[in-house]
C-alpha cells in the first residue's frame, strides 16, 4: 500500500506502536510523529491500544482500514496481553464511528462489525498483497525437502487459539490411517501463542503425531513459497477470520482448499474450494483422500478457485484503492 | 450426519452427489480407530483416576492450569525515548510502585481462591465422569 501510495505521488509514512526487528528500518515509533494540519492517517485497525487513544485525539482526516479484532473469549488462558488488547479493540471501535472519513473493510464479514458500529461511510476493499511471493524462486533446499513423496497437508497463519491448529491435528490423526505417509504444515509465527503453542505441541505428542507435524516458526517468502508448491492440500479450520489471506494465496499456487464455514471465509471462497459446515474429522479425512487421489475432482476444485482469485489481483485492489483514497482525499 | 448439509463444493463443476455416495462408500468400508469422537484423554487428578476428558475439556484446563498464580503486575511506564519522557517516567515510578504494592497483594489472595477453584473443578469433572455406584436397594 506505501509503494502504491508513493508511486501516486503521495508521501507515505509508516507509524507503530510497536515495531518488529525485521521492519525498523521502514517503520517509526508513532511517538516520533509530528502531526501536519494537512495529513490524512490510513490507520490499521485489528487490535485496541493506545495508539487508539492517541488518533481519537488528533483532529487529521482519519480512513480506518478494519483488519477485524479477534474476539477476546478465544485468547482467554493464551495470552493476557493481547487478550487485553483485543477487548480494548472491540470497545474502542464505535468511538471512531463520527472520526473516520471512510472505513474499509477488508470483507464483507468484517464491514458488518463497522455498520454495527455505527460507520456512517464502509466500503470493501479485500488485502492488497504484492505479487512477490508468486514469483519468487521457491527456497531450493526446502523445496526438495519436501519433495519427498509423501502428502504435505498444510495450514498458514500464526499459531493462536481461534485458528485452532489442534482440529487441524485431529484431521491428520483419521487422514493418517488412510494415507500413513501424511504429514501437516503449521507455517506461521508462535509470537504472541502463549501457552498455546506448547498445548498443541503437547496434544501432537500424545496422540502419536509429534514426528508428523512440523511447526516452521515464521518463514521468508521463498519458504513459504516452497511449502505452497509442495502441498497437497490446504486446510483451514479456523473459527475467527476477518479475510484469511492464506485462501487467496492457495488459490494464487494452484492448491485445492478445504475450510471451515466459519466468519470471512465463505465470502474469501465465494463459492469455490470446499467448505465443510462442521467438523466432522472422519468426513474430512475422506474429502482430503479424494483430493488427492481423484485428479478429475481436484482440477475442477483448482479451476474454480482460480477463476475466483481473479477477484483478488493486486492491480484491481490497488486500482479500488486510489479511488477511495482519491474520494477521501477531495472530500 | 447429513452429508449433503455438511459439504458444500462449487456444484456447477462438480456432481455433488456422485462426491458424496463415494465418501459415504468409503466411510462405509473404512474401518476409522475412533469414527465419531477424538481419542480422549486420562485425567490425572487428585487420585480419581480412570476418567476420560475430551480433547477441549482438556485444553481447557490446561490454560486454567498455566494462568492459575499470574496475577502479578509491574509498575506499567510508556516508553520514553526523550529526556523529557524519561524524567516524567522517573517522577511517576514511585507512585505506580506504590499503587502496585496494594494492587498485588490482593493479588496473592485471588491467586490462592483461583487455585482452590482449579482443585474444584478437576474434581467435579473426575466425579462427574464416574461411574454410577450400584444401589443397595
Amino acid at each position: 500500500m506505501q509503494q502504491a501510495l508513493r508511486s501516486w505521488g503521495l508521501r507515505s509514512d509508516i507509524f507503530a506502536e510497536r515495531i518488529h526487528p525485521g521492519l525498523q528500518k521502514d517503520v517509526v515509533l508513532y511517538s516520533q510523529y509530528h502531526p501536519q494540519a494537512e495529513d490524512v492517517l490510513l490507520f490499521h485497525y485489528s487490535l485496541g491500544s493506545a495508539l487508539s487513544d492517541y488518533l481519537l485525539a488528533l483532529p487529521q482526516k482519519l480512513l480506518l482500514r478494519y483488519h477485524n479484532v479477534t474476539p477476546p473469549h478465544f485468547l482467554v488462558g493464551a495470552n493476557p496481553w493481547l487478550r487485553t488488547g483485543a477487548a480494548k479493540g472491540r470497545h474502542d471501535l464505535p468511538l471512531f464511528a463520527n472520526r473516520t472519513a471512510l472505513a474499509l473493510a477488508d470483507s464483507s464479514f468484517n464491514e458488518q462489525d463497522l455498520v454495527a458500529a455505527g460507520f456512517p461511510q464502509t466500503a470493501v476493499l479485500p488485502l492488497v498483497q504484492p505479487d512477490e511471493l508468486f514469483h519468487i524462486q521457491p527456497d531450493s533446499a526446502l523445496l526438495n525437502q519436501l519433495s519427498d513423496g509423501r502428502t504435505n497437508l498444510l495450514f498458514v497463519g500464526r499459531i493462536a487459539p481461534n485458528k485452532r491448529q489442534e482440529d487441524l491435528l485431529k484431521t491428520l490423526y483419521f487422514y493418517r490411517q488412510i494415507d500413513p505417509t501424511a504429514r501437516l504444515h503449521l507455517v506461521g509465527s508462535e509470537d504472541g501463542a502463549g501457552g498455546y503453542g506448547r498445548f498443541l505441541r503437547t496434544f501432537a505428542q500424545e496422540v502419536g503425531l509429534e514426528a508428523q507435524v512440523q511447526f516452521s516458526g515464521q518463514v521468508s517468502l521463498a519458504q513459504l513459497a516452497a511449502y505452497y508448491r509442495t502441498a497437497s492440500v490446504y486446510i483451514c479450520l479456523s473459527e475467527h477470520e476477518g479475510f484469511c489471506q492464506p485462501l487467496v494465496e492457495s488459490m494464487r499456487f494452484e492448491l485445492p482448499i478445504i475450510a471451515y464455514a466459519s466468519t470471512a471465509v465463505p465470502g474469501t471462497l465465494g463459492g469455490t474450494g470446499i467448505l465443510i459446515q462442521q467438523k466432522h474429522y472422519p468426513v474430512l479425512a475422506e474429502l482430503i483422500h479424494l483430493l488427492v487421489t481423484d485428479r478429475a475432482m481436484r482440477e475442477s476444485i483448482i479451476a474454480g478457485q482460480t477463476e475466483r482469485a481473479a477477484a483478488f489481483a493486486t492491480d484491481k485492489l490497488l486500482a479500488e484503492f486510489e479511488g477511495w483514497m482519491t474520494a477521501v482525499l477531495n472530500n | 450426519m447429513n452429508l449433503d448439509e455438511l459439504i458444500q463444493l462449487d456444484e456447477t463443476r462438480l456432481d455433488k452427489t456422485a462426491v458424496l455416495q463415494q465418501i459415504e462408500q468409503n466411510l462405509a468400508k473404512r474401518q476409522f480407530n475412533h469414527p465419531t469422537s477424538f481419542p480422549t484423554f486420562q485425567l490425572q487428578a487428585d487420585g480419581l483416576a480412570n476418567n476420560t476428558l475430551s480433547a477441549e475439556l482438556r485444553q481447557t484446563l490446561a490454560q486454567l492450569n498455566e494462568q492459575v498464580g499470574q496475577l502479578w503486575l509491574d509498575p506499567q511506564l510508556p516508553p520514553a525515548h526523550t529526556i523529557t519522557q524519561q524524567f516524567s517516567n522517573w517522577l511517576k515510578r514511585p507512585f505506580h510502585q506504590l499503587v502496585v504494592f496494594y494492587v498485588n497483594k490482593l493479588g496473592e489472595q485471588q491467586n490462592e481462591i483461583n487455585d482452590q477453584m482449579r482443585h474444584i473443578l478437576r474434581r467435579l469433572i473426575a466425579e462427574i465422569d464416574r461411574p454410577d455406584p450400584p444401589t443397595t436397594s
